[in-house]
């Protein structure tokens, strides 16, 4: 039998459809060939093999497992919250999360106040405080008792740090500013505010000069005078007022 | 086993019959309905399908349990996917193209698992050649229905040593009784790939199947 009919034959075979019906040039290679006819039959009985499995049945359950399964997932992807009729999903309540915990670390931050450092009262000598410029510094060359027209009461300038200053004006009311650790030697003058000298010696090795004043009524008043340097002398004339008037009169 | 004696007694076995569908409704108007939010008509295509599904998976990784719950995941995908559906295909085409990739997928992380071989566990004394482990005498009981429960299990193992790329080809013509064209579609290739692959399939088979033919 020719070789090559027996392979397209048997190739026919295998590749034959369910309905196949043989042509009649098969079905008379068939008839003569033993070898086609042999194999014809043992694919046959294989693939009766193969179909006599059957298919198994899902079991009874199956839809009900289904539908749970079903019912589980959906119930994971919308797992979120719900607010005002809308619903938000777990990324976005997520990120929403994230972005108050950023924002309030921010705002921390900002209302975070820098602590103040505490005022300086350095116990060191303090800084040599440049005499403020202007005619009310009386060298010594011209160290006389003359009148000198003294200059308002100048805000004093007082040559602090920054810082130091800063804080003063933060504190809101006119402080006073201790440049040193002791306490000022305080000059006492017992005579009565009419029978004030124009000028009274000061030890110019005091740190800072203190003023008090006793109002009669055994209040006393003190006033810080500028530090003044080494040799220099405050004079103040008989016309300067060391008294400042207030609105209540003397104070 | 007898033989032909006229071409016209020659048949082939009837390959699995599927279900007859009494409900007008096609698949695809199913599937639309479903993405329409239709829960019944999904039921539909579940009651349609589930058996053929299931029994193709179990054929393919011949495990009962595991080829339920990848029957359901096949479901579970149509259901989630049936925004994206499109008729190009026929229905049955689009699910049993899930359902085979869930089942080779499968297949392929039984192979990572390293499923430890039982050759060698009885050899004997060193140096003699491992011996396979031979399941007990599997010649057929004399039970007729043993016999078949028996043989059954036999095509079943056989099928279940087959390559994938032989496995699912061959089931889904010798067992579900597709053609070769809706099963290239199902498996995006050509017809002729096909043929050639269930070819080679059968004739692993009867290597295997030797004691039964």
């Amino acid at each position: 039998m020719d070789r090559m009919n027996c392979r397209i034959v048997c190739l026919q075979i295998d590749e034959a459809d369910l309905n196949w019906t043989p042509s009649a040039g098969l079905r008379a290679h068939l008839q003569g060939c033993d070898n086609c006819r042999a194999f014809l039959d043992e694919r046959t009985r294989l693939r009766q093999m193969v179909a006599d499995l059957g298919y198994v049945e899902a079991p009874a359950d199956f839809d009900r497992r289904l539908r749970a399964r079903l019912a589980f997932e959906e119930r994971g992807t919308n797992r979120g919250f719900s607010f005002a009729g809308l619903s938000f999903g777990v990324p976005t309540v997520a990120v929403a999360a994230l972005m108050v915990v950023i924002g309030g670390v921010f705002v921390i931050r900002s209302l975070k106040v820098e602590p103040i450092p505490p005022t300086a009262i350095s116990s060191v000598s303090p800084e040599i405080v440049k005499p403020p410029a202007g005619p009310n510094i009386v060298s010594d060359q011209l160290a006389t008792t003359a009148a000198v027209a003294p200059e308002p009461a100048k805000p004093q300038s007082i040559a602090t740090k920054p810082r130091e200053r800063f804080a003063v004006n933060q504190k809101g009311r006119n402080a006073i500013k201790e440049f040193s650790s002791s306490p000022a030697e305080v000059v006492k003058q017992n005579e009565s505010v009419a029978e004030l000298s124009s000028a009274f010696a000061v030890d110019s090795s005091q740190q800072s000069l203190k003023l008090s004043f006793a109002d009669g009524s055994g209040v006393y008043r003190t006033i810080s005078v500028p530090r003044v340097s080494f040799g220099s002398q405050r004079s103040f004339g008989e016309q300067s007022t060391f008294i400042k008037a207030s609105s209540n009169g003397i104070w | 086993m007898d033989t032909f004696s006229s071409i016209d007694e020659l048949t082939f076995p009837t390959a699995l019959r599927q279900e007859v569908v009494s409900d007008p409704t096609s698949d695809h108007a199913l599937l639309e309905a479903t993405r329409l939010g239709d829960n019944d008509a999904f039921a539909e295509l579940v009651s349609r399908y589930r058996n053929q599904i299931t029994s193709y998976i179990y054929r393919m990784t011949n495990d009962y349990d595991g080829a339920v719950d990848l029957a359901q995941e096949t479901f579970v995908r149509v259901f989630r996917a049936a925004d994206r559906y499109q008729q190009s295909h026929a229905f049955s085409t689009y699910i049993y193209r899930i359902a085979t990739n869930l089942a080779i997928s499968e297949l392929r992380k039984r192979k990572r698992r390293r499923i430890v071989s039982l050759t060698g566990l009885f050899q004997s004394n060193e140096g003699a050649e491992p011996r396979e482990f031979n399941p007990p005498d599997e010649r057929p009981l004399q039970d007729c229905e043993m016999v078949e429960s028996e043989r059954r299990i036999a095509v079943q193992r056989a099928i279940s040593t087959l390559p994938e790329k032989y496995r699912a080809p061959l089931i889904l013509r010798d067992v579900e009784g597709r053609s070769y064209e809706e099963i290239s579609r199902i498996l995006q290739t050509s017809e002729g790939t096909v043929k050639s692959r269930i070819s080679r399939a059968r004739g692993f088979l009867r290597e295997k199947m030797k004691a039964y033919l």
